[in-house]
């Protein structure tokens, strides 16, 4: 019988075994995270959305230098596509598409497709139909957005997201991010600097205290974030408890505006990503024997100086994976700043969803995702090479 | 309608540059002092507990807040914006004729009577409106005073321009 498990074992060999065990996890991650991820990098630059409305248009256009108007077999085509298109009630589509380019050209479509003779054969001038539509038909603008829009790969959304495409409001999304990142990174300075005493407070404690501090410390972790920080809207509002308590202690004499606005964000964020900086400091300080302090005091070094050249230098690596922990997490909240956060404080996640939900500019969405991501896995690599990874800790 | 422009006009004044650069002029004036909702129970929230001293929100809230919460909030009416809900068939539907048929019965007059008490939004025909209690039909944005106090949404208007206009309003909100 033994024998048998044994020649079995042979058979397929453990790295087989090995395979076969972890197959399960990594088809799951395929499916579940790497497929979704390329397909929203993918959509960030898809651009194949007209080419399905006016198909007709599109291959008119393949050969048009640009130069001049195009030839009257793409007036004809244009004018078929949007006929077809208005019938097929998908002339929308198309006029969406054109809208990114220039807003002027979504109402030009619909007009146009709204325009046009429903029965294509008394048609026999299609140039003249389409300008007697309306006189842009005869200027450039419009056929070079047509021929922007033609597929079937943009840059569009990735320019508009970074600011690239011009018009007065076209620094938002920049804009958006650098406050993201600002957002992100001053709440992982504040978790670090609240984390460091406590973590240090649960390695010195006897067994029993720290396993009671620790599960303080872990019961909010357990709690959803939504509760905790519509918890934080509760106390901080204006006829919050924060508020009545120290106007009753008589410390001020009107609310404090602490919510709908940066502090509470960060208030709200600090708290939920606490935790998360705690443990790896911990975990590192735990390992440090406390017995070198002593020593380095005992030959001579003052507090200060054995705190910043023994102590702290030794726990680097708990600083590093608890701040990156927070600053990655931090980056993507979304509900904490729509509860507790002004219009001017929401965070990239913010537009994605508004993109995704109400604007339907789902390339734009997904650029700006893909962007969020890129900048992030930038900034991480960064991050390794100033540090060191073996110093990182994660 | 802030910036006193009749609300016969709005949607004539949006529709040029100018409009629209008078209503961010006036909505600058308000900005420090607003604090904007995204779901429907947040106004009666920021109400209650104070937060805000008046609030923009759609009048069956307000009727459920006082009705459940026993609040004591009052509607101003002057300046309402009215937006009707539509049913939709898909097309293709498998039951086709019997959403029909729903559609019919939910249009009847003697049907449509029975929403205002049960939801307190308005009614879809001008016949249930006329048909309803007197002091029923005064706390409905359908009630024809109220109608001629605010404007109805357009929403040919907004096809055309809300690309645009939620890209400045996005632009201006984050600053």
């Amino acid at each position: 019988m033994t024998t048998e498990i044994k020649r079995r074992r042979r058979a397929f060999g453990p790295n087989a075994v090995g395979i076969a065990l972890v197959a399960p996890l990594a088809l799951f991650l395929l499916a579940t995270f790497f497929v979704p991820l390329g397909g929203m990098l993918f959509l960030s630059v898809d651009d194949r959305e007209l080419g399905t409305v006016m198909p007709g248009t599109v291959a008119a256009l393949a050969g048009w230098d640009g130069a001049d108007l195009p030839p009257a077999a793409a007036f004809e085509a244009v004018g078929r596509d949007l006929v077809e298109a208005r019938k097929a009630k998908i002339a929308g589509t198309a006029a969406r598409r054109l809208g990114y380019e220039s807003s002027t050209w979504r109402t030009l479509i619909q007009s146009t497709a709204r325009a046009l003779p429903r029965d294509t054969a008394t048609v026999t001038d299609w140039k003249s139909t389409l300008i007697a539509a309306d006189g842009a038909w005869g200027q450039r603008g419009i056929w070079q957005a047509l021929a922007n829009a033609r597929g079937p790969l943009t840059g569009l959304y990735l320019r508009s997201a970074l600011g690239l495409q011009g018009g007065q409001d076209s620094a938002l999304y920049v804009n958006v991010l650098a406050r993201t990142f600002a957002i992100a990174l001053s709440a992982t300075a504040i978790c670090i600097l609240l984390a460091l005493p406590a973590a240090s407070l649960l390695a010195s404690v006897g067994q029993f205290t720290a396993n009671l501090l620790m599960l303080a410390l872990l019961l909010p972790l357990w709690t959803s974030v939504l509760v905790r920080s519509t918890s934080w809207l509760v106390i901080l509002q204006k006829n919050g408890v924060f508020n009545q308590v120290l106007m009753g202690l008589g410390i001020i004499d009107a609310p404090l505006e602490l919510v709908y606005n940066r502090i509470g964000v960060l208030i709200a964020l600090t708290h939920i990503l606490l935790p998360y900086a705690v443990l790896p400091l911990y975990a590192s300080m735990k390992a440090l024997p406390c017995s070198q302090m002593q020593a380095a005091r005992s030959l001579g070094a003052g507090p200060l100086n054995a705190f910043f050249r023994i102590y702290l230098p030794q726990i680097v690596p708990g600083i590093s994976a608890g701040g990156l922990l927070v600053f990655i997490l931090a980056l993507g909240y979304y509900v904490t700043p729509l509860l507790l956060g002004g219009q001017g404080d929401q965070m990239l996640p913010f537009y994605i969803a508004y993109n995704t939900l109400q604007a339907l500019n789902w390339g734009l969405a997904a650029a700006l995702a893909s962007i969020l991501l890129i900048a992030t896995v930038i900034l991480y690599a960064l991050y390794v090479r100033l540090v060191g990874v073996q110093r990182v800790g994660v | 309608m802030a910036d006193g422009v009749a609300p016969a006009d709005v949607y004539k004044t949006l529709a040029t540059k100018e409009g629209v650069d008078r209503a961010f002029k006036k909505l600058d004036e308000i900005k420090p002092n607003i604090v904007w909702w995204s779901s429907g129970n947040q106004p009666m929230q920021l109400l209650g507990s104070g937060e805000v001293a008046m609030t923009t929100s759609y009048n069956g809230r307000i009727r459920g807040a006082n009705a459940e919460n026993k609040r004591d909030f009052k509607i101003m009416w002057a300046g309402n914006i009215l937006n009707i809900d539509s049913w939709v068939i898909l097309k293709g539907s498998p039951n086709k004729d019997n959403a029909v048929k729903l559609l019919e019965y939910l249009g009847r007059t003697d049907r449509q009577v029975e929403w205002p008490a049960k939801l307190g939004y308005g009614v879809g025909s001008v016949a249930a409106q006329a048909a309803l209690p007197a002091d029923v039909a005064a706390t409905l944005p359908t009630a024809p005073e109220h109608i001629a106090a605010g404007i109805t949404v357009d929403a040919n208007f907004w096809v055309q321009n809300i690309d645009a206009l939620n890209e400045r309003f996005a632009a201006w909100a984050a600053k």
